[in-house]
């Protein structure tokens, strides 16, 4: 539920969490915004047996994690770095994901209003 | 002497079993392997039998920890049951039953898990009537006739699964999730495990089954047969996801945490506070599970073995000391008088509560976060939370009640911890309730969850826990259940204080009318109609003839003699005519 409450005005404008962004990823902005980098490529994912949910943007370090706990097993204290650095990288996603959705309510608000206005 | 060596024997024999199982988690963790073994039995119509065994990190690890509370029971058993004339037997029955738990634990086949199953339900009924008396058989009934429900619901979805030419689930849970047999099986294992775990509407039995031997209830009744069923469902948990009938388990787990929380409240009895704590963690591994997250259940099933596993243990010794009293207002200052049990009672309450650093504080915590980053609605939420509060509650009372005040038994008393086999045997555990917790959440979760929540969310359970603290005081020290304010609200105590009804609704609601109308057959049938035209009715047959037959033998020479003279007058007939 603690999303949900962040998320709870979007309603106004039909939008859903799990919802996709729905208009063009340039609308609203003076320069291109530049596609996000992929870093991880896939034979190491399927490789390293990383599930196809977790293989996101910050993959590549899920593999070095994943690399350690090999090392280090059962120690996997040791590896709290590497950990600590692919949570940091999820975080950032998650924050930048939430923009994304505060921003696709945004410009559905607008056109709301402008449609109204019409 | 014999007797009791044979608590050591195969209580080092178990010890050294779960050091061997942690070694073979570490290899299958560190090369992210997994053995699978198979052999066919026979086949025929398309359809194979199949017996076959599965290691993974996660059977490997739940065996690790099923033999490690089997080892440390045992040897508590050595004192705790010393007075035990069959003590052999109780041994053996443990044995076996640890035995069917870890054929359900490797099993990936719906005929072998049944065999576990139902091994688990036969032993535990023998193990919850094991003192022979009234209550202990009502209990024993009951709990062997909830779980026989899902017994029979497992062989169900063996009937269904025979569509599939084989009973090898594992192969099917992904690539059949969308077929309507799928759908049906799935719901006939929730309702299995549901049973198996005790949670609405079969949660009745897990507090009566307290009936049992306090080692009994440290081993079966809180770490392993109630999480056979959290276990099942981990195992199919590939079929609910995005599956709609999930979300009935979802709710009736929920509301299983938040009854027994309550109920919990209103209870006296030390076992069953511990019981019913026992069954809100269910719920609340049930309902973590139900959204998805197999592997938090997973965690929260482990740590929760170790340290309610080691609060039945505290129990047992304060019973036993206690002259087998077990009401806790009889308790008091046991603190005083019982300081190592005090501390390891303490250690593992506050684990229950999820105390940082303590083993519950990693799995609940983690769970709680992970509630308030999905997408839930109010309800359930609440349901959570509220229950998280309830849990300190209970407890914190439970402690008051315990720790604090004056013993309330006798006025001559002489209390004191005589008993080191039993506190050797709880170290061990209260170790592993300290630090369980932090070893497993590095070695569990290859992928960790990202946790990103407001202040006021993060800090959501810490409210909860001292909202439920200060009500767990205030109501030891409030003297609220006196008769008086009792009978003020005794409508609503009755209902919260009996767990909603539910034991009227499974004891007279459900097994009653089986039992009566098994009285009734019995009376009218096999006493009656049966008896007096099978039985008894080919009995008086065969007599009657007896005699008549007996008749003839016995006068042999009266009849040959008869005959001889009519054959002479009817010859002397037939020479005069």
């Amino acid at each position: 539920m603690g999303q949900l409450m962040g998320s709870y005005e979007a309603r106004n404008v039909n939008l859903d969490m799990n919802d996709n962004p729905t208009f063009d990823p340039h609308v609203g902005f003076n320069s291109q915004r530049k596609p996000r980098e992929m870093k991880a490529n896939l034979e190491d994912l399927v490789s390293a047996k990383i599930p196809r949910s977790r293989r996101d943007y910050c993959a590549h370090y899920l593999l070095d994690y994943q690399v350690c706990r090999y090392k280090h097993m059962p120690l996997v204290y040791k590896c709290a770095h590497e950990r600590h650095d692919y949570l940091n990288c999820e975080h950032a996603d998650y924050v930048l994901r939430m923009k994304e959705f505060e921003r696709e309510r945004r410009l559905r608000v607008r056109e709301q209003r402008v449609a109204g206005a019409a | 002497m014999w007797m009791s060596s044979i608590c050591f024997i195969w209580g080092v024999f178990f010890f050294f079993l779960s050091l061997f199982m942690f070694y073979w988690v570490i290899y299958l963790m560190m090369n992210n392997i997994v053995y699978f073994l198979e052999w066919e039995v026979i086949s025929f119509n398309s359809v194979k039998i199949e017996m076959g065994v599965l290691f993974d990190w996660m059977s490997m690890l739940f065996m690790m920890f099923v033999f490690l509370i089997s080892s440390v029971v045992i040897l508590y058993s050595k004192s705790y049951m010393s007075s035990e004339l069959n003590l052999n037997r109780f041994i053996m029955l443990v044995i076996m039953f640890v035995l069917s738990m870890a054929l359900l634990i490797i099993s990936p086949n719906m005929i072998s898990i049944l065999l576990g199953w139902d091994g688990l339900g036969l032993v535990s009924y023998c193990l919850v009537i094991y003192y022979q008396n009234i209550k202990s058989f009502n209990a024993g009934m009951l709990t062997a006739l909830s779980n026989r429900i899902g017994d029979v619901l497992i062989l169900m979805s063996i009937s269904w699964m025979m569509n599939y030419g084989s009973w090898n689930f594992y192969f099917y849970l992904e690539f059949m999730k969308n077929d309507f047999e799928m759908l049906v099986i799935g719901g006939l294992i929730m309702a299995a495990a549901m049973t198996k775990s005790a949670q609405i509407p079969f949660s009745s039995w897990l507090p009566a089954a307290m009936a049992a031997p306090t080692p009994v209830s440290a081993l079966v009744h809180s770490s392993t047969l109630v999480t056979a069923g959290v276990y099942l469902l981990i195992r199919f948990n590939y079929l609910f996801i995005d599956s709609y009938i999930i979300n009935i388990l979802l709710l009736l787990s929920g509301l299983t945490m938040f009854m027994a929380g309550i109920s919990a409240n209103y209870e006296f009895d030390l076992k069953k506070i511990i019981a019913l704590s026992t069954l809100s963690q269910l719920g609340l591994m049930m309902s973590i599970l139900s959204m998805g997250m197999g592997d938090l259940a997973f965690f929260h099933l482990l740590t929760h073995a170790m340290f309610k596993a080691l609060l039945f243990m505290c129990a047992g010794l304060i019973i036993h000391m206690f002259n087998d009293i077990q009401d806790i207002r009889y308790m008091g200052g046991i603190s005083l008088y019982l300081p190592l049990t005090s501390l390891c009672f303490n250690i593992a309450n506050m684990a229950l509560c999820g105390i940082p650093f303590l083993a519950g504080f990693y799995s609940k915590d983690l769970i709680l976060e992970v509630v308030m980053m999905s997408n839930l609605n109010l309800f359930v939420f609440f349901l959570y939370f509220i229950s998280t509060g309830l849990t300190v509650f209970y407890s914190f009372r439970l402690s008051m009640y315990l720790m604090v005040g004056d013993y309330n038994l006798m006025s001559v008393y002489n209390l004191y911890e005589e008993d080191y086999v039993m506190l050797k045997s709880m170290f061990i555990l209260l170790v592993m309730s300290v630090v369980s917790g932090g070893m497993l959440v590095w070695m569990i979760f290859p992928y960790p969850y990202m946790i990103y929540l407001s202040l006021n969310m993060k800090l959501m359970v810490v409210y909860v826990s001292l909202l439920g603290g200060l009500m767990g005081y205030l109501v030891s020290v409030m003297k609220i259940y006196s008769l008086n304010k009792f009978i003020i609200t005794y409508k609503l105590s009755s209902f919260l204080g009996v767990m909603w009804f539910l034991p009227n609704l499974s004891t007279y609601g459900l097994n009653y009318i089986f039992l009566s109308l098994g009285g009734k057959m019995f009376k009218n049938l096999d006493m009656g109609w049966i008896e007096l035209y099978s039985v008894r009715g080919i009995s008086l047959i065969l007599k009657k003839n007896s005699i008549f037959y007996n008749f003839f033998h016995m006068n042999n020479f009266k009849i040959y003699l008869f005959s001889f003279i009519m054959w002479m007058v009817m010859f002397l007939f037939m020479l005069i005519i």
